[in-house]
């Protein structure tokens, strides 16, 4: 089989939810000596951004999106100890959780497993997150990218005090503060100072990118 | 002829007739009246007699025709049989642990335990009295959780929705437990005399979580199971889910429920259309980007617009979205609710 049909069998298997077929092609290229890196980001990195078109088109829900995660790591777990050291380059940082008072993380989870599939390094926090927390630990990992989620409308005042802690601190412009969750909108991240808001998953990687190549482009 | 009580006034929406004025809820889980007063959840379970005026005097104060009793029930439960809860200041309660890792979990729990709790006998005891102060006079329904939602939380949701496709007996088998779960607490609740109708809330069943497919499969037959085992009881239903579920609304009739609160994703015409007069409607004014953002004049004028949009022709309750944030301001509910009364086709 060629790389480019290898590649396309492997995003189409994730598209398809289909573990066992993403298993044996990961195998075949492994056997074949495909470089893994390039494996995972042509071939099952590819099938997952599909999914997440598919999934803000609405076609794709969440059991639709968490499975396809779960065929994309089965092929993550057979490749990755097959990376070069060189290509294992730094990856942008991202902060995540959800706020204080909210339990409801599966939206986070799927926004991470988008960010970690391309590419980016996702600090969880986990859920019910003090907001203090979120400052603390983007600092201490040196992170650029504050996501914090909320699918409560009792707990969105949450997601303000984030950013007037970091105003306070004096360190606003050394983040990227993203928010999302169902109540939440373009309108609350302006009245709150956020720099962003993300209506799905699949967007907040577009967001993630963009926000990137701009902190890139700013003068530090 | 006298003027008609707010208790009549919301049975006769649910019977989809056309009230002499629309009738208006304020609060979906319940918990508002607590923090404009002050007062956490936690700190009242312990005095129902003052928790029940709290929230009683609050509701009567902003002129709710429609009352829901029961707001962290769920919760409770989870911790009678056996789970973790953590309380919030400025929220229901939340469930914090997983009880149901396999499907050998699910027989060892037992739905006795999750009524005994001391403090769910607590919120039963301030229901009581709330049904005391109001003397019939709004319409009292109790608030809990539909089947598929308590299995979510049980599962932990994530676990739970991929059980959709990996494990359909792991999800049959744990719908069962919740199915039941979620009626002895309702019959629990309604055992109180004044008791006017039951509110069940569904925000896991949510459109923007599940497909129309998955609804019909999972969650809609438990509705339909719930709402027959209720009919014995005789009062009327109303259920909430969250998120846009325009792509569900036709499957909803069929669960026998009498009437469906949206959110406001969901386009209040529209829905109208989709029902077509075989259930009730109730929505959907934005709880945050208008109860809470807005001046009372500007909630006035958008609470007009759902207003024009669904409740002519009667069988429509005016009700917010979703629910209240503690940063919702009295006077902005006061517009809110004021508005609906006022309006005349």
């Amino acid at each position: 089989m060629t790389k480019e049909k290898l590649y396309k069998g492997l995003a189409d298997a994730v598209v398809d939810m289909d573990e066992s077929t993403v298993a044996r092609l990961s195998e075949e290229a492994v056997c074949n000596r495909f470089d893994a890196y390039e494996t995972i980001d042509m071939g099952l990195a590819k099938g997952m951004e599909r999914a997440g078109q598919l999934f803000e088109d609405e076609e794709y829900f969440v059991p639709e999106l968490l499975m396809c995660s779960e065929a994309l790591t089965v092929g993550v777990d057979i490749l990755k100890p097959h990376i070069r050291r060189s290509e294992r380059e730094d990856k942008h940082k991202i902060v995540i959780g959800v706020i204080r008072g909210d339990t409801h993380d599966i939206g986070k989870n799927l926004v991470k497993l988008m960010l970690s599939s391309a590419g980016f390094e996702v600090v969880d926090l986990g859920r019910d997150v003090p907001t203090n927390t979120f400052v603390d630990r983007a600092v201490e990992e040196s992170a650029r990218i504050i996501m914090i989620s909320s699918l409560m409308t009792t707990t969105m005042e949450g997601m303000k005090e984030v950013v007037s802690i970091l105003q306070e601190r004096g360190i606003r412009s050394r983040f990227k503060v993203v928010i999302g969750g169902g109540p939440v909108s373009q309108g609350f991240a302006d009245k709150i100072g956020a720099d962003a808001y993300s209506p799905n998953a699949n967007h907040a990687v577009r967001l993630a990118n963009e926000l990137v190549r701009e902190d890139a482009r700013e003068p530090k | 002829m006298p003027q008609k009580t707010s208790r009549e006034i919301v049975q006769d929406a649910f019977s989809m007739k056309e009230p002499e004025r629309v009738p208006v809820g304020v609060c979906l889980g319940g918990s508002w009246p607590f923090f404009i007063e002050g007062f956490t959840l936690e700190s009242l379970l312990s005095y129902p007699e003052k928790a029940a005026r709290v929230f009683y005097e609050v509701n009567e104060r902003v002129d709710a025709d429609f009352v829901t009793v029961g707001t962290g029930a769920t919760a409770l439960m989870f911790e009678g049989l056996g789970g973790e809860i953590s309380f919030s200041e400025n929220g229901a309660p939340s469930i914090t642990s997983i009880l149901v890792g396999s499907e050998s979990d699910i027989d060892s729990l037992d739905i006795a335990r999750a009524l005994k709790t001391e403090r769910l006998q607590q919120l039963k005891s301030a229901a009581l009295e709330t049904v005391r102060l109001n003397g019939g006079r709004r319409a009292l329904f109790v608030s809990g959780r539909a089947p598929f939602t308590l299995a979510g939380q049980l599962a932990g949701l994530e676990t739970f929705t991929k059980s959709l496709y990996k494990d359909r007996g792991f999800v049959n088998h744990l719908l069962d437990f919740a199915a039941e779960l979620s009626f002895v607490y309702f019959e629990f609740m309604l055992d109180t005399e004044g008791i006017d109708g039951v509110f069940i809330a569904d925000p896991s069943a949510s459109g923007d979580v599940l497909s129309a497919r998955h609804f019909e499969e999972f969650a809609a037959p438990r509705l339909k199971e719930l709402s027959s085992r209720l009919e014995a009881f005789g009062k009327p239903t109303l259920l909430h889910i969250c998120g846009n579920i325009t792509k569900e609304l036709h499957l909803l009739p069929h669960t026998g429920i009498d009437m469906i609160s949206v959110d406001s994703r969901v386009d209040l015409k529209r829905a109208r259309e989709i029902l077509d007069g075989r259930m009730g409607l109730a929505g959907n004014v934005h709880p945050v980007f208008v109860l809470e953002d807005l001046s009372p004049r500007e909630v006035s004028e958008r609470t007009k617009l759902c207003l024009d949009s669904a409740a002519p022709g009667g069988g429509f309750m005016l009700l917010p979205g979703c629910d209240l944030s503690s940063k919702v301001p009295e006077e902005n509910v006061a517009a809110f609710v004021k508005t609906g009364h006022d309006w005349v086709a």
